[in-house]
């Protein structure tokens, strides 16, 4: 029996999810541990005990290990990054420190932006006398105002080297279009400390905005170090525990990558919280044929939206990640505090609920450890959707009385309305908000909601999907029968991603006759040779093997000159032929005017192609997931008193017992080991043939 | 008015409504793609009710939010009921009618639903060039309106959904900059299409009536919050004068004062104590003035409150009909977002912080003036690619926040009204025009002394690349007037330097393998600009350089903790210099502070600013009996002889609380290189300091007309 293993390391609970040869699926949980890699250990024992096997026998088992680790986010938020120096261009050593203005409101939530005084700057990386001016100049060309003056760059390092940094940083301006610079520092640094951590702008993200592309380099160096000794120290256990083969990393487009690439750019791994679910519901997107699909996860504290398109992730090339500006391509997702554990409050005779959140800890009322006040998740018990008995499969007694008593005190009474209103109040401004987020998230990528389908996950979404998806516009949603494990499951399907950029600047003259006059198409052709080469000498250093089920993905940036937005274009087909520029930029003119509306592209206007983007993916092999489902008449567990518009009596079905293939028309209760799936009135409900359960909603 | 709504349904609606006002946004921002819009946030988006007033706004400029109101019911005026259709989309941008001034565009859209009015959306954005005489629309020799950019008081740029091209080519051509106009037209039409529909939506799901009562309530909540907060605070008048110099033809000092009277839940804000309107383009018409209110009042006092038209409810505004602040057409009005209504702003928040001061729970927020100026650079001509361009540079918004009551005021905090700022990266800029930056920094000793200090100030160094020349177009105010003014003792921030270097060595120096950052590494022709040099040419080699205000201090510099201050000078934000003679703070070569040396210092400068003063006019035996309650800074209200009574931290009792404090205090003149090494002071213009007789700490430091009678600031009922 060989065996895949997706790890995910979450903040309180590392998931162990491991799927065998016949596609069985199983799931281990243990408490994530400060020394991450013993935590680790720990789960793989667990689930060699389940195959009753011991570590190293079923560790020699296991053909792929993919990991989702924290290591690098929790580093960044917690400050625990060594101490990086940077050098720059000279006139421009404050750029991190202007950051554009934006620092003191990014990641502020929207009702504390016009509170001045409120107003934050993160705490920096790096200390301000860790940064050091060169001279040295390229223009908007490309060309050379000012060769390097190899010598005071020299100094400049030595002092930082001196003054104890534990990696360095390089970004200058305009590298990305010119390298040269950047180029010659790197070998000084190297020259004068061989085994110093070093980053380079115009080889991490070459690409216009020298504010964020400093401060991605630097948060690259920041975390380097510590992201390299984390996957040395926990290859080193693995294979201490007997596995032989390659460990890989989730990173933040949906893809692994191995360790290697994930020191060099460990800001690749920033992003990859959502990536495993998002991975997840790309896989079942393409089993049950959905080409688009509104990602939406519910948790305690926050739902978080993200678009699958044609079939593929939507990613935003822009994130903050704790009040950071990143310059780094992430699985596009839009956020909002509101979760299941989001507390509702009266203000001066309006009701609000959240982004406060009572977390898992202390938690809602009805978790009984001492939270009193009410949240989402106690409006949901109130009301009946959830069973008090059947929490995380009975594992956990709600206690309905302290969630009355908490709606009653804080909502009910102070805006004068009944317990029962009040709770449906609550669940109804978070059904609201949610929907709000997912028409934004749709909206703002030129998409309608209404051309989507939904996958609802997370402990708290199944209970709302059918409320916020309907109130956006969503015509279906589906429940993934693997929500629980989603994240886990998510890391197993991953393809091996390795990405490279190049930043070009292409101008058409402009002539609305031929609109692709001016630009060079056999020049790209050769840029993205030249990438393809790099990523495959990448592919073998990693010790992968050339040519078998491996496929390139190649697109450039376009954008209409004096415009800000650029797009981009996937590129099908050499550049090089007839015809071919035509042909992209018609492509380009098709996609800003879906994204930015009918009309707004120009048909006259100077066009520019500013960057070429290629990945190599290496198909990984997948585990089929499969299940055990029953067979048999549909029958209802029991029924439930949910509070509508007044009591009314609901049949509740066992997930596991609902045979595939069966339908009912709502208003019913699906009770699962992790959630419940309320099945609004008139909503057609099916279980499909993986066992996943398609509401059709009632308009 | 009187349909009742439960508060989940309002909940509800609210954040309908702000999600419209974020899609948009998201609408117009993804079709504009002008840098102005895209990149530096020079915009509007909002909800108004079928009259008008303003139910939503979006997180932008908010001073274009109250002239917008009036142009609403202009438009309902021109277009009386029955001529006003679905689908119909107004240009307007008079500011004699309804607008700060004509670059800012504004898109106004009513709303229907089953063919009624119910709403209007309104948009506007900052345009970079609507024609007049020269470049940018900003005229400094305009003597008139007519020289300035086109002024319309309301075209229908739509009917019914489909565009007038001929209207549309008309205003089109009236720009040198044509297409970037289009592009933003483009942009709030789509805004005002999402608003339509998602309005409609909402309303076929809830009624008129119930949508029309969720907005009333959200503006009411607005009022009634504001007045509660006003009711709170102390009946009385609160009084603050600033100053702009230069108005296009002359460099003539004009006056922007403020009267506020706290009523019960009532503001009366007063400007009627200002200079007579320029014959320059300096002037603000009374829907400026209403901008003014809107982006210093909002922030000020309702920094926690939904920012919509309730909070106007509770004010009165009055100005003299010819003065700068309401100026008689035709007057030129070009300037007047960064002239009179800027200063406006800066006076009205400089006096509400004074009423706040005096209010118990409120010092926290006391904030010394932020951002005393916005100082104008705009590039056009032919650019590198040989195309017609023009940028309207934000970077001089990177100017300091004045110091709080309790913490220091923000680096490059950006405009006062303007709630979240951005500037374009120097990349983004030197690609989409023909310059070349030499530097982009924080500018040290730029942020207002004092217990806590304003915010720095960045500073910038070009010149024209990649072309023979380009056009620019520079002015300012407060470059001789240090409008970012420190409160309670605490010192104002830099005034704004500009400087242009004509054929300096730069293209040498380069060659030689050598990368100058600023003027004084270069050789050439230094010309120290005034504040309003208007349209100049710059060529490869020339260099314009320039830095802004500082944010004011709060509060008596040398009661500045000396951790502080050297923790700033190791940061680079103070020089040992300025910590030395401004803070009274030795930091040494290591940067420690030397504790002795410290203490020594400060008891000497206190000694020296109290010797030769004359005696106060009013003299009190005795001290306050214990601590009191703060004021800010070392103003107190502590009782005295059973009463209570102004105060000196140090127990100097000053004057009773209806009197006027200063009476107590000692005045004198000082040279700005007392407060600080880069404040100027126009010829017109002297710097008191008023100083507690007692112990000899700085009480208020204020900028006056030379022999002008001293104003009581604070007049407690």
């Amino acid at each position: 029996m060989a065996y895949h293993v997706g790890i995910d390391v979450g903040g309180t609970f590392t998931d162990i999810c491991v799927a065998d040869e016949d596609g069985k699926i199983s799931v281990y949980k243990t408490p994530t541990l400060r020394d991450i890699g013993s935590g680790v250990i720990e789960g793989l024992r667990l689930a060699a005990e389940a195959e009753k096997l011991d570590l190293s026998a079923f560790l020699a088992r296991v053909e792929r290990f993919g990991h989702g680790s924290t290591v690098a986010v929790n580093a960044l938020l917690e400050r625990r990054g060594v101490r990086a120096g940077l050098i720059t261009t000279r006139g421009f050593a404050d750029t991190l420190w202007i950051a554009r203005m934006m620092a003191m409101t990014t990641g502020l939530p929207p009702e504390q932006y016009t509170h001045y005084r409120r107003r934050r700057r993160p705490d920096p990386l790096i200390e301000r006398r860790l940064v050091r001016e060169v001279e040295e100049r390229v223009d908007y060309r490309g060309d050379v105002v000012v060769a390097l003056q190899a010598e005071g760059a020299r100094r400049a390092i030595s002092e930082l080297l001196d003054a104890g940094i534990e990696s360095l940083a390089i970004c200058t301006l305009w590298s990305f279009r010119n390298p040269v610079h950047e180029r010659m520092l790197r070998k000084i640094a190297a020259e004068l400390a061989p085994e110093l951590y070093v980053s380079v702008s115009s080889e991490l993200v070459p690409v216009i905005k020298e504010y964020e592309r400093m401060a991605t380099t630097v948060i690259n160096a920041y975390l380097g170090p510590v992201v390299k000794s984390y996957v040395a120290q926990m290859g080193k256990e693995l294979k201490a525990s007997g596995f032989g083969k390659e460990l890989f990393l989730l990173n933040s487009v949906g893809g692994v990558i191995p360790p290697k690439e994930a020191e060099v750019k460990p800001i690749q791994l920033l992003g990859s919280g959502p990536s495993g679910g998002a991975l997840a519901s790309q896989l079942l997107a393409r089993q049950i044929k959905e080409p688009n699909v509104l990602v939406a996860d519910m948790g305690g504290t926050s739902f978080d939206a993200g678009l699958i398109v044609g079939g593929e992730l939507l990613l935003q090339t822009e994130a903050v990640v704790g009040n950071l500006n990143l310059l780094n391509p992430m699985i596009g997702i839009r956020s909002i505090g509101t979760g299941g554990g989001s507390i509702a409050l009266s203000v001066d005779g309006m009701l609000k609920v959240g982004p406060e959140s009572a977390g898992s800890f202390p938690g809602p009322a009805c978790y009984g450890r001492g939270g009193t006040r009410p949240t989402v998740t106690d409006a949901d018990l109130t009301l009946g959707f959830l069973n008090p008995e059947y929490f995380l499969s009975g594992r956990m007694r709600l206690d309905a009385e302290a969630s009355r008593q908490a709606i009653a005190r804080h909502i009910a009474e102070p805006l004068g309305l009944s317990l029962l209103d009040a709770a449906a109040g609550i669940r109804e401004v978070a059904d609201q908000q949610m929907a709000d987020l997912l028409r934004q998230s749709t909206l703002e990528r030129g998409y309608d909601p209404r051309d989507f389908c939904l996958f609802a996950y997370g402990g708290a979404g199944p209970v709302h999907a059918s409320a916020f998806a309907r109130e956006a516009g969503v015509r279906s949603v589906v429940i993934p029968v693997s929500a629980p494990v989603f994240s886990a499951q998510g890391i197993l399907s991953a393809d091996m991603r390795l990405s490279r950029q190049r930043s070009i600047l292409q101008r058409s003259r402009g002539n609305a006759g031929a609109r692709a006059e001016g630009l060079d198409g056999a020049m790209i052709e050769a840029v993205f040779t030249e990438l393809e080469a790099e990523v495959r000498e990448a592919f073998r250093r990693y010790g992968i093997a050339d040519g078998v089920r491996q496929y390139l993905v190649r697109s450039v940036s376009m954008r209409y000159a004096r415009q800000v937005h650029e797009v981009p274009v996937p590129v099908e087909g050499s550049l090089a032929g007839p015809q071919s520029m035509e042909r992209l930029v018609a492509a380009f003119d098709g996609i800003y005017e879906h994204r930015y509306g009918k009309g707004t592209g120009s048909r006259s206007a100077v066009i520019e192609i500013t960057n070429c983007h290629l990945q190599l993916v290496q198909v990984l092999p997948k585990a089929a997931v499969a299940g055990a489902y029953p067979k048999g008449p549909l029958t209802a567990s029991g029924r439930r008193r949910v509070y509508l518009e007044g009591w009314t009596e609901v049949p509740v079905y066992r997930w596991e017992r609902l045979p595939l293939g069966s339908s009912f028309t709502g208003p019913a209760l699906v009770d699962a080991p992790g959630t419940t799936v309320w099945v609004g009135p008139r909503h057609a409900l099916k279980v499909d043939d993986l066992g996943n359960l398609r509401m059709e909603l009632a308009a | 008015m009187n349909t009742s709504i439960d508060p989940v349904t309002f909940e509800v609606i609210r954040h309908k409504l702000m999600a419209i006002t974020e899609e948009q946004r998201i609408a117009f921002q993804s079709i504009s793609g002008s840098p102005v819009v895209t990149e530096a946030s020079d915009y509007y988006t909002g909800l108004f009710l079928a009259d008008g007033t303003i139910a939503t706004m979006g997180y932008k400029v908010a001073t274009q939010g109250g002239p917008m109101t009036l142009a609403i019911k202009m438009l309902m005026e021109l277009f009386p009921p029955g001529r006003l259709e679905p689908g119909d989309v107004f240009l307007a941008n008079d500011p004699y009618r309804a607008a700060v001034h004509q670059n800012d565009i504004q898109v106004l859209q009513p709303l229907f639903h089953q063919g009624r009015l119910v709403a209007w959306a309104g948009f506007g954005a900052h345009e970079v060039d609507v024609g007049g005489m020269d470049f940018a629309s900003w005229c400094p020799k305009a003597k008139d309106v007519y020289q300035e950019g086109f002024r319309m008081a309301g075209v229908k740029l739509v009917e019914a959904g489909n565009a007038r091209e001929d209207v549309w080519q008309f205003v089109l051509s009236l720009s040198r900059l044509p297409q970037l106009l289009d592009l933003d037209l483009r942009g709030m039409v789509a805004a005002g299409h999402v608003s339509q529909r998602r309005i409609g939506e909402l309303l076929d799901r809830y009624g008129v009536e119930v949508v029309e009562a969720a907005m009333n309530r959200m503006i009411r909540y607005s009022e009634q919050k504001l007045r509660e907060r006003l009711a709170a605070m102390p009946d009385g008048v609160f009084r603050a004068v600033d100053f702009l110099e230069h108005d296009g033809h002359e460099d003539r000092l004009y006056r922007v004062g403020v009267a506020v009277t706290k009523k019960g839940d009532r503001l009366l804000l007063d400007f009627s104590e200002s200079s007579d309107q320029a014959p320059g383009f300096v002037n603000a018409t009374k829907a400026g003035l209403r901008g003014a209110v809107v982006g210093g009042l909002f922030p000020s006092l309702a920094f926690d409150i939904p920012w919509n038209e309730g909070l106007l409810q509770p004010v009165t505004i009055i100005s003299r009909p010819g003065s700068i602040c309401d100026a008689r057409f035709p007057a030129p009005v070009g300037a007047a977002t960064v002239e009179a209504v800027w200063v406006a702003k800066n006076a009205l928040t400089a006096a509400l912080a004074k009423l706040k001061a005096c209010t118990p729970g409120m010092h926290a927020e006391v904030q010394a003036v932020s951002a005393g100026t916005m100082a104008t650079v705009n590039l056009g001509g032919t650019d590198q690619y040989g195309q017609r361009y023009g940028i309207h540079l934000m970077d001089p918004m990177m100017s300091g926040f004045g110091a709080y009551s309790g913490c220091d005021g923000y680096d490059m905090g950006g405009s006062y009204s303007t709630t979240i700022p951005n500037v374009a990266n120097v990349e983004s800029n030197e690609l989409l025009s023909p310059m070349l930056y030499l530097h982009r920094r924080i500018e040290p000793d730029t942020g207002g002394a004092g217990t806590w200090r304003g915010g720095m100030a960045a500073s910038m160094a070009f010149t024209a690349h990649g072309v023979a020349k380009t056009e620019a177009l520079i002015m300012t105010h407060g470059l001789e007037v240090p409008n970012s003014m420190g409160l309670f003792g605490g010192y104002p921030g830099s005034c704004v330097r500009q400087r242009l270097m004509r054929a300096s060595d730069l293209a040498q120096r380069h060659s030689s393998g050598r990368l100058p950052v600023e003027v004084s590494e270069l050789e050439g022709e230094l010309e120290e600009m005034g504040p309003k040099p208007g349209l100049i040419e710059l060529r490869p080699g020339d260099v314009f350089e320039t830095f802004w205000q500082g944010g004011g201090g709060l509060g008596d510099p040398l009661d500045r903790d000396p951790a502080s201050v050297a923790a700033d000078c190791r940061a680079g934000h103070y020089t040992r210099r300025f910590a030395e003679k401004i803070f009274g703070v030795v930091v040494l070569e290591d940067g420690a502070v030397d504790a002795d040396a410290t203490v020594k210092l400060r008891n000497k400068v206190r000694r020296e600013r109290l010797a030769g003063v004359v005696e106060p006019r009013m003299r009190h035996p005795g001290e306050a009996d214990g601590p009191g309650d703060p004021i800010a800074g070392r103003l107190r209200f502590a009782p005295y002889r059973g009463e209570p009574w102004f105060a000196c931290l140090c127990g100097r009792p000053l004057a009773p609380r209806r009197g006027n404090w200063r009476e107590g205090a000692v005045c004198r003149t000082v040279a700005p290189d007392v407060v600080a090494f880069h404040v100027r002071l126009h010829p017109e213009l002297e710097l008191r300091q008023f100083l507690c007789p007692g112990c000899g700490g700085s009480l208020s430091v204020e900028v006056a007309e030379k022999g002008a009678p001293p104003i009581q600031d604070i007049e407690l009922d």
